[in-house]
Order: structure tokens, then sequence, then C-alpha cells
């Protein structure tokens, strides 16, 4: 005797070697997931450095410097209840995202000022917005 | 002096029947001597001797009075009884014992609430005639009943003319069967049934034990203000709550609230969701994930003054907190339990939750779904049931191809990692809580797998109006003037 609902999930064989899997704890207590096939744009942003100047000398050494890596991740095609789905991604505390060839989960941060176009009148709708890797490695010297 | 003369006795033997006996006789002269005995019932005797042959009894005289007369050649003598000398005598004899007996209580049924039964009442003994009744004061002479409801009831029989010799014998009238399932709380209950056949079915039955919880959770709680006698106002007076896991001696996190007014109100709805995430990827094909859901108490510590008073803990919480307990995004509460209300006519499937209607499953990636499970799918009470978690992956062509089952022993807020590996062939696959195990081991057919889903050369990107604002090549990027960019493409 079936106790639950028949859940239908679609199986696509075409997108894992390439984009951007991104894994996100929901509201209903679920890890969503949702591949990012679109175009990617990565960028590196350099934080404030750690200056040094001695007294008797003219040059200014880096001590420490800082960046982080932005990626922005884009995606299209899919259908208005796929946005609803998609806009829990900003409001979940826990993101991870999963790059080709690798087995790791990182986990990343949404960018505060992305968001999600959700259009009821267009049938299939797109979306772009940047996440935010682990902070690079700080280099001192 | 002698004189023609019968000396009569009469009376009830031991076997209850009555006699008479001519004891003697004396005669003037030698001859036959004729007793006359004429009962008023037609019943008569004339036995005939020579007194030397008395005593002679005439036994089983049915009930009547008899005259008796003694005659010898044409001359009547007399008769002598109860010591009086008569020329006619008169006796009366009635021998009756009770020996009626109701035997049986043959009934029909009756067509509950309609009064259609019958009974008929069989009984036996030596006299008649006989009445009947089934209350004991209203009698009949048919021994058939009709017209009788449903129920219990006395059958009684008497003799007309002794009415103190009274049989009875208890009977009773049923209803004409209805078969089928008389218990209540089976599943195939049939109120109108009156007779089980056997055939009740029981069904597990799921009760809801809890669910998502709401958004924000707040804890209210009241304290004094001041302290001692006479009351002196609390300063510095402030509660640390610790949320414990159930049982648990390390909080898993710690809030402080200022009592104002004398109470404080705080929202722990962000410790409870960020309590434990871990993710935890597993090589099995279901796992579940182990801190998806846990029961909380909050331990309480006042203080003020610059002393804190000993932690006091609340009472276990009814309700399963869940760890992330957002709305749905349409701020709605799916109902996500698995349950069954008694003889509720349909099952209330449980609901598997996911953010998409239709979630997407790559492969080598897992695709997660959650479900409230309730203990009672396991146990109902007297049978323990095994519960799977199954998943059947079909082709294009809508045909089974592959069927997984796994045995699911968990209750509460269970969130399941699908992780199968995939037939090339697989379009979709349809996930269940089955309580049958259900497996099939499939292939694809030669040359059959799915084809990849081709991107689109040109997307068009429109307007809020539905206008086609540009036709954009795959692989460039188009700016549109609000700020953002759409992109596509197969990779970077």
């Amino acid at each position: 005797m079936i106790l639950s609902i028949i859940k239908k999930i679609d199986v696509r064989h075409n997108c894992s070697p390439y984009g951007v899997l991104l894994r996100w704890i929901s509201p209903q207590n679920n890890f969503e997931s949702w591949l990012f096939a679109g175009k990617t744009t990565k960028v590196i942003d350099v934080k404030d450095s750690v200056l040094y100047q001695g007294t008797d000398e003219r040059q200014t050494e880096t001590l420490y410097k800082q960046g982080e890596t932005n990626i922005t991740l884009r995606t299209m095609n899919f259908t208005q209840k796929q946005a609803e789905g998609l806009a829990t991604l900003f409001t979940s505390p826990k993101v991870y995202a999963y790059f080709p060839n690798s087995d790791e989960a990182i986990p990343v941060q949404i960018n505060a000022g992305t968001f999600v176009s959700v259009d009821e009148l267009v049938k299939h709708q797109t979306l772009s917005f940047e996440i935010i890797l682990p902070k690079i490695n700080s280099l001192m010297q | 002096m002698a004189v023609l003369q019968s000396s009569i006795s009469y009376g009830c033997d031991i076997n209850g029947s009555g006699y008479i006996q001519i004891d003697s006789i004396s005669v003037v002269k030698q001859g036959t001597v004729t007793v006359l005995i004429n009962g008023d019932t037609g019943v008569s005797y004339s036995p005939a001797f020579p007194p030397s042959l008395t005593p002679y009894r005439i036994t089983n005289v049915p009930t009547a009075t008899y005259t008796i007369e003694t005659w010898q050649a044409g001359v009547k003598g007399t008769v002598k009884v109860n010591g009086a000398t008569l020329s006619t005598a008169e006796i009366y004899i009635d021998c009756f014992t009770c020996d009626i007996v109701l035997n049986s209580v043959a009934t029909t049924n009756a067509n509950a609430p309609t009064a259609n039964g019958t009974a008929t009442i069989t009984a036996t003994g030596n006299k008649s005639p006989k009445q009947y009744s089934l209350n004991g004061s209203t009698w009949q002479t048919s021994n058939v009943f009709n017209g009788i409801a449903v129920g219990n009831y006395t059958a009684y029989v008497r003799y007309q003319n002794y009415t103190g010799c009274i049989a009875s014998k208890a009977f009773t009238i049923n209803p004409v069967p209805i078969y089928g399932c008389t218990n209540p709380n089976a599943d195939n209950y049939n109120p109108a049934a009156n007779t089980d056949n056997g055939t009740c079915v029981f069904i597990p039955q799921f009760f809801a034990t809890g669910g998502t919880m709401p958004n924000p959770v707040w804890i209210e709680k009241t304290y004094s203000t001041t302290t001692g006698f006479p009351p002196k106002l609390k300063t510095r007076h402030y509660i640390t709550l610790n949320i414990y896991n159930v049982g648990g001696s390390v909080p898993f996190a710690t809030k402080i609230a200022r009592v104002r007014n004398g109470a404080i109100k705080v929202d722990i709805s962000k410790e409870l969701q960020i309590g434990k995430l871990n993710l935890s990827l597993s090589n099995q094909s279901v796992s579940k994930d182990s801190n998806s859901s846990f029961p909380f108490e909050i331990g309480f510590i006042e203080n003020y003054d610059g002393r804190a008073i000993a932690e006091s803990r609340l009472p276990y919480p009814k309700r399963v907190a869940v760890r992330v307990a957002l709305p749905k995004v349409n701020d709605s509460i799916t109902p996500n339990v698995l349950m069954r209300k008694p003889n509720a006519e349909e099952l209330q499937l449980g609901q598997f939750l996911s953010a998409f209607e239709v979630p997407v499953k790559f492969p080598e990636e897992p695709v997660c779904l959650s479900i409230l499970i309730d203990e009672t799918a396991y146990f109902n009470g007297s049978v323990y049931n095994a519960l799977y978690l199954e998943r059947s992956y079909f082709n294009v062509n809508k045909e089974l191809v592959q069927r997984n089952s796994s045995e699911v022993y968990d209750t509460g807020f269970i969130r399941f990692e699908i992780n199968d590996n995939i037939l090339p062939c697989v379009s979709y696959m349809e996930v269940c809580l089955n309580t049958d195990f259900r497996e099939k081991v499939g292939n694809c057919g030669t040359g059959e797998i799915v084809p990849p889903i081709i991107a689109p050369n040109v997307v068009q990107v429109r307007d809020g109006a539905g206008n086609v604002v540009a036709d954009v090549p795959a692989g460039s990027a188009f700016v549109i003037q609000s700020g953002f960019s759409f992109g596509f493409g197969i990779v970077e």
C-alpha cells in the first residue's frame, strides 16, 4: 500500500560536466539543487591591504592582502513554478556550490545585491545573480 | 342383619392416577352383584362379580364426578363410602399433577426495527386445553405468536383449568442477519451489519504528531520584578536562555533577553534554524540526514542584582523542532503529515516536501526529499509494518526500467537523499513510501539513451508585456537598461 504521494523527479543526463550546481537548504527542510549552466563571470575582488612604511624608509611595504572571488551565475528557460522554487535560494541560510570536476561542496554566500527575475507574463524566466566563494587565503609576508 | 351393600373407597394412587376400589360386597342371597359406576363425563364402569372376589380396583379413572349404585338381580342395594351408607353414592375423583413441560420455542428472525418475528411454543402435558403467553398475564390458546420485535422474551404455558401450573422458557428473537464487518475500528466497518463474517480489515492508522514549526518561534515567560521583603525592585534584570537538544547538557545556542515589565519575549527561530546545519552526502543510495530534526528544550537562568538563579528547564515541547522552519514560498504550510483518520474513507497521503514541483536529478548528484513520518506508520498498536522508500525509474516511453526499494526505520521529519545509479535511458523517476517491497532490476534497450537537451541557438528576450525585445544568439550576453545581464551558453 502506498502511503505517500508519488513524487515525480526529472532526470537530466546532459548537464553534469558543465556549469555550477548549487545546493541549498529550503524552507521545507530540504536540500534543493539547481544546475546553473549559463555563462559564468568570475571576478576577484581585492580587499584592503595592510601596509607598512618604516620611519626611515620611503618605500611602502604590503604586509597582508586579501581578496574574494565572486562568480555571476546565470540560468534561463525555467518555468514560473521553478522560479518560485529557485527563489528559496535567496533566503537560504546555507548554500553550497559544486564545480565541475570537483566532488567537494564549497559553502558560498549569495551576494545581497542579486535578485531573481520572475515575471508572470513571461512563460520562461531568466535568472542572474552573484555568489561569493570563500575568501582567498590571505597572503602575508 | 345382612344387606345388599358394597363398600367403596377411592383416591389417587402413587402414580397420580385415580382409582375406585370395591372393598367388599355383602349380600342377602347368592348371585352376581353388579356395581354401576357412571361418570358425568360419560365414563362408566359396571364390574360384576361374586362377593368372594373383592376387593376389586378400577385404575386410571379420569377426573369426573361419579355415581355408584349396587345392584343384584334387579334389586338395588346401598353403597358404603367414607363411613356413610347411601343408596346412590356420589364421589369426585381428580388426581391432577402439574406435568406440563415447555419443550421448545421455534423462532423466526425479525427485520429490525420491524416487528415481524414469530415464535411457536411446543409444550407437553397430559391435560388440555393449554394456554400460552409471552408475558405471563395475557394468555391465548394458540401456540403461535406473530409480530414480535427483536429482543429477549420468556414463553409461558399452562393448563386452562389449572392456571397455577405454569412452565416457562426464555428465548430470543434475533435480527435477520446482515453479514459484514461489525467492528467500528475496522476500515471496512459496516454500520448496517449485525453479524460479523470475519471480513474486517485493519489498515494501519497514522496520526499527526507534529509538523513544521511556525516562524517565528516565540518564547514568552513572566518574572517577578521585585525580590525580598519589603519588596525591592530587581536591578540589572535579564534572562539567559540556553537551548539544548533534549537531554543534552551543552546548549547549542544561547540567548539573553532583558526583562521588560515583568516578561520576556524572545524569537529563537534563528537559533533553531541554524542549530546544527551540516551537509552530509552519503555514498548509499538512500540516506537519512540524522540532524534534520531534533526535539529541543530551553533552560532559563534569571539574573538580577549581579547574581544568577539556578537554571530551570522548560518542559519537553510537544512539537518537534524542525531545523529549517521558514514558511513556504507562497506562505502556506503544505500538509506534510503522513496520517490517516479513523474510519476515513480515503487515506490522506503524506506529502514529500520540495521547493520544486518537479525536482531535477542529475547523474552522480543526489536529490533530496523530506517527509514527516508518524511513528504509527510502523506500529499500529499490534503489528509492526515495514516501510520502504520506493524509487521507480522510467524511460521516455514511460516504461518502468528499474525499481529500487530501501527500508525506512526512522520517524519524524526525515530528509531522504537519493543517489541511485541512473540508467542512461531513464527520463524521470517516481518516489513514494510503500508498505510493500518492490524491486526490479532493469536494463535499457540497445541504443536506448536519452538525447541531451539541445540548448537553443537563439533566445528571445521579452519585456514585461511579452513583447520581444531582442533575439540573442547563444554564447553571447545581452544587457538591458535595468542593469542586469542575461547570460546563456554551455560553458564559460
